[in-house]
């Protein structure tokens, strides 16, 4: 239960087993059928519209015609996955399927390893499908596949691997599913909201000075919104995206590192808890 | 030869109450172990303070001489273990989850060792049927087969037949014999006392999170019954002078009454004992018809011991 | 029990109270006398005014250019159905008199008089840069103004007694039968007026590099005027680029831009686009919204916007495909008809060899460079060589030309996933051993 002190073959092995197992288990999930179908048809919906604008209107200017079929992609699949990871863990304390597989040679560094593994090998393998049938499109009507939109392909994946981590730490830190799944969601609630308050209060009456709670109140959100542009998946999405747009190769690097960093923290932090917490329902 | 399991001082407290306290157990190499107790005696714990799964509060288990807290992941795959509970992966058919942990301790020939356990224990046939769609009694099977599948030099096992029907506790228990045969310890714990009775060599009982007693049942009758009576019934009682069987260190007193001759040993009924009796009659021209000794059963024991009564026997 | 319900409706009372909406207040605005800056600041070319009340402690500049700010007395109200406060210069318009300070890191880097300025637009508001005039300059430039205005309005007044003429005397010889051929041209009219400038008025001009500083208007007795010390933030921008705008021939109204050189133009095959650069300079959201509006609070320190300043006149548009130019486009004028009747819309025409004189001769609706995709390869680049035949940095963009249709069969592509998994679990499961229902 404890740290092993190297990063021998048997953990490898053990990692690779754990995530073997998880991506079996999503591979005859209906669940991942239903996010490639949702996020296809949003796909072919954006491309369909944009054709038909191009067609209609005789151009039109983007910084690549398939960035919005990957940002659904990104919020579809990344949506999914981070309910899978969220439920992964506390589903199989729950269940006693953990405690099993702590009997023998598996530790938390190759358990926590192996699924995070897993679910970024899983986005991969849907990005991959994704992006042949985005080649189909190309291919047929012209579309191109920019610089841009491999730099948001590049973007998206520390950042859904972002948010599958924190999904992954509520779910150790948590051991009912029901639990998982509240704290997860009201984690995301509040990280949307710091992200969006400030701009909300905007529309409130903030300048009478009838109103220095109001006031007090966005100055204090905007405080704290400026510090989660660090953490939250959501801020560094926005962030690298603008990265992208500008051109701007060292905030590209500096938001994926800090995506990056945060997966890593958010790996450590889950393994920290579990062998505090132990492996039991 | 070095000790299988021992535990030193060995407590975990939660918030509201102690689950072990101060136990200190020991199991040799090569035998087989029953720990009893009553529910919430402290078993579990105690088990999973020996795997590591839960850190104990004070003092430490030692499994093949590793200590819990820092177990090499090639002393975990020496052990074996069956949980109280069976769980298996979802839509994994039982083949395929052995497959599974067969890789994960790095069996050799993986299909062949499956088939053959498989075969042991009487579940060939649902070797591809999905594992959570079986009965409890084949779930256990499963779950002991998996526990043999990378032939482990010690078996924890904790309720291994509370499922299984008297057609597959003669197989568990011959399977346990086998392994006994082939050097291994085992380390079972169990509420069916008849079954520890049949297999274990020595036995621990918990109570209250203490261990209450560790010996061999012989010596725990012993210790929780000095005087044993041995019934003989005699072919011409009348004419046999029942005073003769004084003569022996071990007998305290006897009776004759309607025919039956009672013997009160000081001391277990021991093989010894019983030919020393017997050879006494012999010589005094009695004729034996029928000769059983009243002995504490291991369910009387236990009974004994979990009583509140007799906490002095910890001691 | 009764204390904390208690507490919790006040609680709720007072919540309430803080939430009444605004119009209730706006009833009757109440008004406070307060220390504001007037400012006007230098943006692209161009200068915003806007001011500052108390409520908004920084002000934002932009650095090295002109700005002038003017710490006035005035009455000051809260307008609800704008968010806004609203400064009654009508009612109190009094200047701040002494020397405006500006610190940094404490210490003193400039202490400003006021003096008179005069911001001009010689080609016209939108057309050309703007410019301050400070000092006597400000006052010279303003009498020039005044004089051109005046100048101006002679000339339309004597077009107008000219056109009067003009028709009596077209009337006069048609009225006689004396009228022969085509009539003398009407008189012309004159070229409007875009000459622009703002009244002279007395201010602080500030010119600074960019970084944080404080203002304060200190006294003639030496005293820091109460109120006046407000954080000034002076900024630059942080690169220039070329915002290329795209007219389609047949949608005059509908123009698309490209902001940055990772954009991809698209065109659909047989479009003929005209491209229009313009230079623009890329500021971070904060400050430009704040410059802007200083009352938005909306910007944020991690966006970007580009500020389009002045249209590019010269250069040459350079089609290129991999190393090889395929053309060399000069930029063209033209003028835009609008169709009446049915069709309704627009015609672009070329005034270079357009045959309608009329449009030959007036002046330009717009200038670029015509992208003729019937004439180019699918996938090309353009960008944008000034007079010395270098390459306008952040003027590069790659074109598209695409099919106006997309295959039908790519809507089930979608589907094809699901099949698949259809067929995949459906074999698993039919490999599944079935147990007897007595070994379940």
């Amino acid at each position: 239960m404890g740290f092993d002190r190297r990063l021998g073959k048997g953990r490898l092995l053990a990692a690779w087993l754990v995530c073997h197992r998880e991506l079996r288990g999503l591979l005859f999930s209906p669940g991942t059928y239903l996010v490639v179908l949702l996020a296809g048809l949003a796909a072919h919906l954006f491309l369909n519209t944009l054709a038909q604008s191009i067609a209609d209107s005789g151009l039109a200017v983007l910084s690549g015609a398939f960035n919005l079929p990957i940002y659904s992609v990104l919020f579809v699949t990344g949506l999914f996955l981070a309910l899978a990871s969220v439920t992964s863990i506390s589903r199989e304390r729950e269940q006693g399927t953990l405690e099993v597989l702590f009997y023998g040679p598996v530790d938390v560094a190759a358990y926590i390893g192996g699924k995070l593994v897993s679910f970024g090998l899983a986005y991969l393998g849907l990005l991959a499908l994704y992006l042949v049938c985005y080649a189909l499109f190309a291919g047929t009507t012209g579309f191109a596949f920019a610089m841009p939109t491999w730099a948001v392909i590049g973007l998206s994946i520390p950042v859904v691997m972002h948010v599958v981590a924190l999904g992954t730490f509520v779910s150790t830190a948590t051991r009912r599913v029901r639990a998982s799944l509240a704290w997860f969601l009201l984690i995301l609630l509040m990280l949307l909201a710091l992200q969006f308050s400030p701009d909300l209060l905007e529309l409130a009456p903030v300048s009478n000075r009838f109103y220095p709670p109001l006031r007090l109140a966005r100055i204090v959100l905007e405080r704290i919104n400026l510090a989660f542009t660090w953490v939250s998946p959501f801020a560094l999405l926005i962030k690298g995206t603008e990265a992208v747009r500008r051109a701007d190769a060292l905030l590209y690097v500096y938001t994926t590192a800090i995506s990056s960093c945060s997966v890593l923290v958010l790996a450590a932090g889950s393994m920290y808890l579990m062998w505090k917490g132990g492996v039991r329902s | 030869m070095a000790d299988a399991i021992r535990t030193d001082s060995l407590s975990k407290s939660f918030v509201d109450f102690e689950a072990v306290i101060d136990v200190s157990l020991r199991v040799e190499t090569n035998e087989i172990y029953g720990f009893l107790g009553p529910n919430g005696a402290g078993k579990t714990t105690t088990i999973m303070l020996l795997l590591g799964l839960e850190r104990p509060t004070r003092g430490v288990a030692y499994l093949l001489d590793s200590p819990s807290h820092a177990r090499e992941f090639a002393v975990r795959r020496r052990l074996g273990v069956l949980g109280e509970r069976q769980v298996f992966f979802d839509d994994m058919t039982a083949r395929e989850y052995l497959r599974f942990f067969g890789r994960l301790y790095s069996v050799g020939r993986i299909e062949q060792r499956i088939d053959v356990l498989l075969e042991r224990v009487n579940l060939t046939h649902a070797a591809d049927a999905r594992a959570r769609d079986f009965s409890r009694g084949m779930q256990q099977k499963l779950g002991l087969v998996r526990a043999l599948l990378h032939d482990p030099e010690l078996l924890i096992l904790d309720e291994p037949v509370s499922a299984l029907d008297p057609r597959g506790v003669v197989e568990v228990r011959e399977l346990l014999h086998s392994e006994l045969g082939r050097g291994k310890t085992v380390f079972i714990s169990s509420h069916v006392l008849t079954e520890v009775e049949q297999l274990a060599d020595r036995i621990g009982i918990m109570n209250k999170g203490r261990l209450m007693v560790e010996d061999t049942l012989d010596n725990i009758r012993q210790a929780l019954q000095p005087e044993t009576r041995i019934q003989i019934e005699l072919a011409e009682p009348d004419r046999f002078p029942a005073a003769a069987l004084l003569d022996l260190d071990f007998v305290s007193r006897t009776e004759l009454r309607d025919g039956r001759l009672s013997v009160h040993l000081k001391g277990s009924a021991s093989p010894e004992a019983r030919a020393g009796v017997s050879r006494v009659v012999s010589q005094h021209g009695g004729v034996i018809v029928d000769m059983h000794a009243e002995q504490m059963t291991l369910e009387q024991a236990f009974v004994t011991i979990t009583d509140e009564d007799v906490e002095r026997l910890a001691a | 029990m009764l204390h904390s319900r208690t507490f919790l409706l006040c609680l709720a009372v007072w919540l309430l109270l803080w939430s009444v909406p605004a119009v209730v207040v706006a009833q009757d605005p109440e008004r406070r006398t307060e220390l504001v800056y007037g400012v006007n600041a230098y943006i692209g070319g161009r200068y915003e005014g806007d001011f500052y009340p108390r409520s908004v402690d920084t002000i934002y500049l932009v650095a090295d250019a002109i700005s002038v700010v003017s710490p006035r007395y005035t009455e000051v109200y809260y307008w609800p159905i704008t968010n806004r406060e609203v400064a009654d210069w009508a009612r109190l318009n009094e200047p701040v008199e002494g020397v405006l300070e500006i610190r940094r890191r404490g210490r003193l880097v400039a202490g400003l008089e006021a003096t008179d300025y005069v911001v001009q637009y010689p080609e016209g508001l939108d057309l050309s840069p703007a410019v301050v005039y400070l000092g006597e300059e400000a006052h010279r430039q303003w009498n020039h103004f005044d004089e051109s205005r005046r100048e101006f309005r002679d000339r339309v007044s004597a077009y107008y007694n000219d056109l009067v003429t003009y028709r009596q005397d077209l009337d006069d010889r048609i009225e006689a039968g004396t009228l022969e051929g085509e009539p003398d041209p009407p008189p012309r009219e004159p070229e409007p007026f875009l000459y622009s400038s703002t009244e002279v008025n007395r201010g602080f001009p500030v010119e600074l590099p960019a970084g944080s500083y404080t203002v304060q208007v200190r006294t003639a007795d030496g005293e820091v005027q109460p109120g006046s010390r407000r954080r000034l933030k002076v900024f630059e921008p942080l690169s220039a680029g070329v915002a290329m705008w795209a007219i389609p021939h047949d949608r005059y109204t509908f123009p698309e831009k490209s902001d940055d050189e990772g954009e991809v133009l698209y065109l659909r095959r047989g479009t003929l686009a005209y491209l229009q650069p313009h230079a623009q300079e890329e500021y971070r959201d904060i400050h430009l919204t704040r410059l802007m509006d200083p009352q938005d609070t909306s910007g944020r320190p991690d966006l970007y916007q580009w500020l389009q300043t002045d249209e590019i006149q010269d250069g040459v548009l350079v089609v290129t495909q991999g190393t090889r130019v395929v053309d060399r486009i000069e930029r063209r004028s033209y003028a835009v008809r609008q169709i009446t009747g049915a069709a309704l819309g627009y015609e672009i025409h070329d005034q270079a060899t357009t045959d309608l004189e009329r449009l030959r001769e007036r002046r330009p609706d717009f200038q670029g460079y015509p992208v003729d995709t019937r004439a180019l390869p699918t996938s090309f680049r353009v960008h944008l060589e000034d007079a010395d035949g270098q390459l306008v940095p952040g003027s590069r963009r790659r074109v598209r030309v695409v099919r106006p249709d997309s295959e039908p069969w790519l809507a089930i592509v979608p589907y094809v996933p699901v099949v698949l998994a259809l067929v995949f679990t459906g074999s698993r499961r039919r490999r599944f051993v079935r147990l007897p229902r007595d070994q379940e």
